[in-house]
């Protein structure tokens, strides 16, 4: 039997005495795709939010390869499960400035132009956006570009809050291809949330549903491998 | 030797039409601050007439504590004045930070420009350290609550941008850098440009009032020329040390942002 990559255990979080998420157990295969679905405010981004340990849970635990999350270094953890949130935020600068960010707080060399490029392309945006400043990119751009951006630590996890919202269909359909590619190709696992059901029904295996803070639904399609149960 | 001309009960009198022509103004625009310009010009009379007695008093025993207490004294109440400021952050505690940034700025400019490059005998001589840190100490208690309101008004600003870069694997000292830079810049910027107009625009109050004393206006210059510098340095270290500390405060050990207020 697989091992779950991440395992959660009974947790709750409770902010200025209002209980935001309510005792969720789940567990999350490796190479798995979850798609978390459900009303706004139901806690789904509070959810996320835990998993990268941008906050901590007011109770229950959450194992990350059957460790304790905080046995890892934040700084560590945040790099092998990468958060893409829902609002996009660009730095000052062009769109490589951006990238070369990444790079410097990980205190890793800057890669060539090339490479840039092609990440760019992969989220379905153009080689010309790099020297663009990255104010200046749409919201859907944005968005886009925050998930090549994600990419660039080389996560095993990646946290997707709205990756479609600002999207039009067939930008949307491209990126949940990319979604798909980098699940089948690259073996990511992916915990992506979303308020339409139906974004990423057809790229999912797990299917939650949370209501204010109750995890509700829980759908396990088997997949080809047998990998979700 | 120049004596200055003193100003006597009835010129102290005459001093106060300016207060009376300040709250006409004030009150002909409309503004209601008569009583805030009465009580403000009663502390000044009372406090600068208290601290002239006291300094009477430490200048005549002469002695290295009454000193060094004086000077305690003024950097508690200009941390507890620049705590005041910072109200609104009312979950944190700043005096132990700005007191000891103050300490540290201020004592440091005072060791070198009394020490090194005045040569002052004895060395707490109350008539140079006080009005030298008087000065020293006002500036960076100002520098110190400019630094840190603006530091935590960025950091609750830009929280989106500071999480950001935590989810990207940025440490929350690399996150907050932005924040940290500004506040500086905010901090540094009216000191850099005293020193740019100092002497056009602005006849300093201490060479002011050392020319007034009889001083030779080439030698007040120089003075002043050492207190601008001791203030911007002191500025500098006041204002580094109490941001870093605090950026200290608003993560903890988990690299999260904790600020609420």
């Amino acid at each position: 039997m697989r091992q779950p990559i991440l395992s959660i255990q009974n947790i709750s979080l409770v902010k200025n005495n209002h209980p935001i998420l309510n005792h969720i157990t789940a567990t999350i295969d490796p190479k798995e795709i979850v798609v978390i679905s459900g009303p706004s405010g139901s806690g789904k981004s509070s959810f996320l939010r835990l998993l990268n340990r941008l906050e901590d849970p007011s109770e229950g635990t959450i194992d990350f390869h059957n460790q304790p999350i905080e046995a890892y270094s934040p700084v560590e953890l945040r790099r092998q499960i990468a958060l893409v949130s829902q609002t996009p935020i660009m730095f000052p600068g062009s769109v490589l400035q951006n990238f070369q960010l990444v790079e410097q707080i990980n205190h890793r060399p800057h890669q060539s132009a090339v490479f840039y490029e092609e990440k760019l392309q992969w989220v379905g945006l153009p080689a010309s956006c790099l020297n663009q400043e990255a104010q200046s990119l749409s919201l859907g751009e944005k968005q886009r570009f925050s998930l090549a951006r994600a990419l660039l630590n080389n996560p095993e996890i990646l946290l997707l809050d709205e990756p479609t919202s600002a999207l039009d269909p067939e930008a949307s359909t491209h990126l949940l291809n990319a979604i798909e590619a980098l699940n089948r190709d690259h073996g990511l696992t992916i915990v992506m949330v979303t308020h339409q059901k139906a974004h990423g029904a057809h790229i999912g295996q797990q299917f939650w549903n949370l209501k204010a803070g109750q995890l509700t639904t829980h759908i396990a399609v088997p997949s080809a491998e047998g990998g979700a149960s | 030797m120049n004596l200055v001309q003193p100003i006597g009960i009835v010129g102290m009198c005459l001093g106060l039409f300016l207060s009376i022509t300040t709250i006409f103004l004030m009150r002909w625009v409309k503004l209601p601050l008569t009583k805030d310009i009465i009580v403000g010009t009663l502390r000044t009379f009372l406090q600068l007439i208290l601290v002239g007695f006291f300094l009477e008093y430490i200048f005549a025993v002469n002695q290295w504590y009454w000193v060094i207490g004086f000077l305690i004294v003024m950097i508690l109440v200009a941390a507890h004045t620049a705590e005041q400021r910072l109200k609104k952050y009312k979950r944190l505690s700043f005096l132990p930070d700005i007191s000891f940034s103050i300490l540290l700025g201020s004592a440091f400019t005072l060791f070198w420009a009394t020490q090194v490059v005045i040569h002052v005998h004895p060395w707490y001589h109350p008539q140079y350290v006080i009005p030298l840190a008087g000065m020293v100490i006002g500036n960076s208690m100002n520098s110190a609550a400019l630094a840190l309101d603006r530091f935590y008004g960025e950091v609750s600003q830009l929280k989106p941008e500071i999480e950001t870069l935590l989810a990207l694997g940025a440490t929350g000292q690399q996150a907050a850098e932005s924040p940290l830079k500004n506040a500086l810049m905010a901090a540094m910027i009216p000191n850099i440009n005293a020193l740019m107009v100092v002497g056009i625009v602005s006849l300093p109050g201490m060479m002011t009032g050392q020319i007034l004393a009889g001083e030779s206006p080439l030698n007040a210059v120089l003075y002043q020329i050492i207190v601008m510098l001791m203030i911007t340095c002191a500025s500098a270290i006041t204002s580094v040390l109490s941001v870093k500390m605090s950026v200290k405060k608003i993560f903890n050990s988990a690299e999260q942002l904790i600020l609420e207020h």
